[in-house]
């Protein structure tokens, strides 16, 4: 009896876990748009208040997708070309950019098809129009990953449940 | 990479070669659209390659400028911009007014200027600079292109290596060609660069923080240019500065020039040319001699 009451603790642990699991996705989007929003902000201040140029101040952003982009710059590539090349890269399954939707990558496009080619304004307007884009994204993400985990792992718990009742 | 390197990676082949086949003589590189490449050398020029095309010119520029127009913004309102190894990339094209400011729209010509450092140019006027009764402030003058800055920067190495503080004014980065205010061409080891500053602002700093005892400023001529000179002169700081002018004559001409030569801040003047490189004159405005001639 003793065996079986573990074990059906054991099946619901699994099913609340595996809930969780589920919601993987949501949370590493959540993650990814967080850090490119915080990254996007500390572009901005290195290169419309310090004057770095492009491929330095993508590296001090502090942000790997940054970094790629500046290593890819070398040779002499625009940032919107080396962009192209990165994000061919990026997108691929376990890459950095997996979990972002199609609208998280708009900001981004949107963002490297123009970094470098106009006047100071005019790049601190559109570094701040795209951090706020995706600082938007970011809280949109993180309900929606509140919700998923509560749905996910109130289901994984369930039928944990179901399945620890049949095993007892 | 050096800017002839990078210029030789976009340009054409063919170009590219002429480029590396010169580059120890280069002084300029010319780059026009719809023109062929100009390759200027201290004895002579050449065009070089096809007619280049107007879209790669403005592609060169941006390359040039690591695709930041933004940080070169102020320099380009001004016709030039500045690379890290102090090469000035000079630019024409179409200007637009945007409130105060000219904004370059449209890149119709470039010319890149090389900056080589030359050890031991301004050996021979060392001891008219350096002189037993004391420093001598000294403007150099010449007409562009003949080695102004170059002398200029020997200058400021040799004082410092002699044992004087230098303070250096470098507003359009050539004279040291500093990265993130820290200078790439050898200025002397008790040398200080104030880097993109205008002159009027960087000689008064320099004078309050950083007790220099000489003051060097590359192309002096503008408002302000001879108040912060005299001013210079009055706190005991010798200045070693360079101006364009054809001669001590047309120099008189031009009021912050005469303002600084008549005003006694300037207690000789060195002429080049009619080469780059070439010392014509060195001569006193103390009346401690006559107007001495060195050609050489």
């Amino acid at each position: 009896m003793e065996i079986r009451v573990a074990l059906a603790l054991f099946v619901v642990l699994c099913g609340a876990l595996g809930g969780r699991t589920l919601s993987d996705g949501a949370k590493r989007r959540a993650e990814a748009l967080r850090v490119l929003s915080e990254a996007t902000r500390r572009l901005r201040v290195h290169m419309t208040s310090m004057f770095e140029p492009v491929p330095v101040a993508l590296e001090h952003a502090d942000c790997e997708l940054f970094s790629m982009v500046a290593r890819a710059m070398e040779g002499g590539f625009s940032a919107e070309a080396a962009w192209e090349r990165v994000e061919k890269r990026a997108t691929k399954r376990g890459g950095i950019l997996d979990s972002l939707t199609q609208a998280d990558r708009e900001a981004l496009d949107r963002m490297f098809s123009g970094l470098g080619q106009s006047g100071r304004e005019e790049q601190d307007l559109l570094l701040s129009g795209v951090a706020e884009a995706l600082e938007g994204q970011h809280r949109l993400a993180r309900d929606k990953l509140r919700e998923s985990e509560k749905l996910y792992g109130t289901l994984g718990l369930l039928i944990g449940l179901m399945l620890a009742l049949i095993v007892i | 990479m050096g800017t002839l390197d990078r210029l030789a990676a976009l340009l054409p082949a063919e170009v590219a070669r002429e480029i590396n086949a010169r580059c120890g003589q280069l002084t300029q590189v010319g780059l026009r659209a719809n023109r062929p490449v100009q390759l200027s050398w201290p004895n002579g020029e050449a065009l070089a390659g096809e007619a280049l095309d107007a879209g790669r010119l403005r592609g060169i520029v941006s390359a040039l400028m690591d695709y930041s127009f933004y940080a070169r913004e102020a320099e380009l309102s001004q016709g030039f911009f500045t690379m890290n190894d102090g090469c000035r990339v000079g630019v024409c094209g179409r200007f637009a007014r945007d409130g105060d400011a000219w904004r370059l729209t449209d890149v119709g010509s470039v010319c890149v200027r090389v900056a080589r450092p030359v050890p031991g140019c301004a050996d021979a006027i060392m001891d008219s600079i350096d002189a037993p009764d004391g420093l001598r402030s000294t403007l150099i003058l010449s007409r562009p292109g003949m080695g102004k800055t170059t002398l200029l920067r020997d200058i400021a190495r040799q004082l410092s290596e002699a044992g004087y503080r230098v303070g250096v004014s470098d507003e359009r980065h050539e004279l040291a060609a500093c990265a993130s205010g820290i200078p790439t061409l050898d200025v002397g080891s008790r040398t200080d660069v104030m880097d993109g500053c205008p002159r009027t602002l960087a000689i008064p700093a320099l004078i309050r923080s950083m007790a220099p005892e000489v003051i060097v400023a590359d192309e002096i001529g503008g408002e302000g240019d001879a108040r912060a000179l005299a001013d210079a002169a009055r706190c005991g700081v010798a200045v070693v500065a360079s101006a364009h002018g054809e001669s001590v004559e047309t120099a008189l001409m031009r009021p912050a020039l005469r303002e600084a030569i008549l005003g006694g801040a300037i207690r000789q003047i060195v002429l080049l040319g009619p080469r780059p490189g070439v010392i014509l004159e060195v001569r006193a405005l103390d009346g401690g001699g006559d107007a001495r001639w060195k050609y050489a």
